[in-house]
C-alpha cells in the first residue's frame, strides 16, 4: 500500500522555510536553517479521585506552542525577531535592543520536487521570538538558536497553528484548500 | 498617500507576493517596515504644485 502523503519522506531538500513580520516583508530563511524543531501544545489532563473509586477528568487548557531554528548567523535578520527596531544607513543596518516585539508568521513547506504533487506545510501564526543565543566555538562558526513561542489559539479563540496537506499542491480552488486555507488564515491573523 | 518599498538586501524577500531582488522597488499604499527593506513616502506632485502656485 502506498502512502501518498509520505513519498519516502519528507527531507531538508525538500522544504521552504519562510519569516513573515505583520505588516512587513516575507523573507525566505531557508539557507540559514540546519535545525527546526517544534515542541509545546501539549493537552493535558488530570484526574481527580473520588469516593467509590470514581475519578472526575479534569481537561487542562493547552499549552503555548515552541519553534525554534538553529542557524548560521550571517547578518542581522534575526536580531530583528526580537527586537524591530532596524536602521539603515548606505550600506550598514543596526538592529538595537529597543525595538518592538512584532509578531510573525512562520511557514515550513514541504513539496515534492520531481515526482507527484504533494504537499505539506506547518504554519505558526503570531508567533513571537522569545530567545536568540549565539555561538562561536574555535573549531567551527558563528550559529545560533532561535526560539519562537505562540499561543494555541488568538484571543477570540481561532487556532495559529495550521497543519495543511494535500495531494495536488496546484489546486487552487476554493476558500478551503491547500491555497486557501492559508489564504483565510492570512486574512484572519492580518498577514 | 503611496509608498515607495526598495529591497536592501541579498536574501530572497517578497512583498504582496511579489519577489525583488536587491535594488527593486514596489509601490504600495501603506507603509511597511522591516530587515532589508527602505521605506519611503511618495510625495504627491499635483498636489505639491497646486500648494506652490497657492503660496
Amino acid at each position: 500500500m502506498t502512502d501518498e502523503f509520505k513519498p519516502g519522506g519528507w527531507f531538508p531538500d525538500d522544504c521552504v522555510i519562510t519569516l513573515e513580520k505583520k505588516g512587513g516583508a516575507t523573507t525566505t530563511v531557508t539557507t540559514d536553517v540546519t535545525n527546526f524543531a517544534e515542541s509545546g501544545g501539549e493537552r493535558d489532563v488530570e484526574s481527580a479521585a473520588h469516593f467509590g473509586g470514581a475519578k472526575v477528568t479534569i481537561k487542562k487548557p493547552q499549552g503555548d506552542f515552541e519553534v525554534s531554528f538553529d542557524i548560521g548567523v550571517n547578518d542581522t535578520f534575526w536580531a530583528d525577531v526580537l527586537s524591530g527596531s532596524i536602521t539603515t544607513a548606505g550600506s550598514a543596518t543596526k538592529v538595537s535592543s529597543d525595538g518592538t516585539h512584532d509578531d510573525f508568521k512562520i511557514k515550513l513547506e514541504w513539496r515534492e520536487s520531481t515526482i507527484g504533487s504533494s504537499g505539506y506545510k506547518l504554519i505558526y501564526y503570531n508567533a513571537n521570538g522569545v530567545s536568540y543565543e549565539k555561538s562561536n566555538p574555535v573549531d567551527s562558526y558563528l550559529t545560533g538558536t532561535v526560539n519562537f513561542k505562540l499561543a494555541s489559539k488568538d484571543n477570540i479563540g481561532s487556532g495559529q497553528k495550521f497543519e495543511i496537506e494535500c495531494t495536488d499542491f496546484s489546486d487552487t480552488g476554493g476558500s478551503g484548500s491547500y491555497v486557501g486555507w492559508e489564504t483565510l488564515g492570512d486574512t484572519l491573523f492580518g498577514f | 498617500m503611496r509608498y515607495k518599498i526598495t529591497c536592501l538586501t541579498n536574501r530572497n524577500i517578497s512583498i504582496k507576493g511579489k519577489g525583488l531582488t536587491k535594488g527593486e522597488s514596489i509601490i504600495l499604499d501603506k507603509p511597511i517596515d522591516g530587515y532589508g527593506i527602505k521605506c519611503e513616502k511618495i510625495e504627491d506632485k499635483k498636489k505639491n504644485k497646486l500648494k506652490k502656485e497657492e503660496e
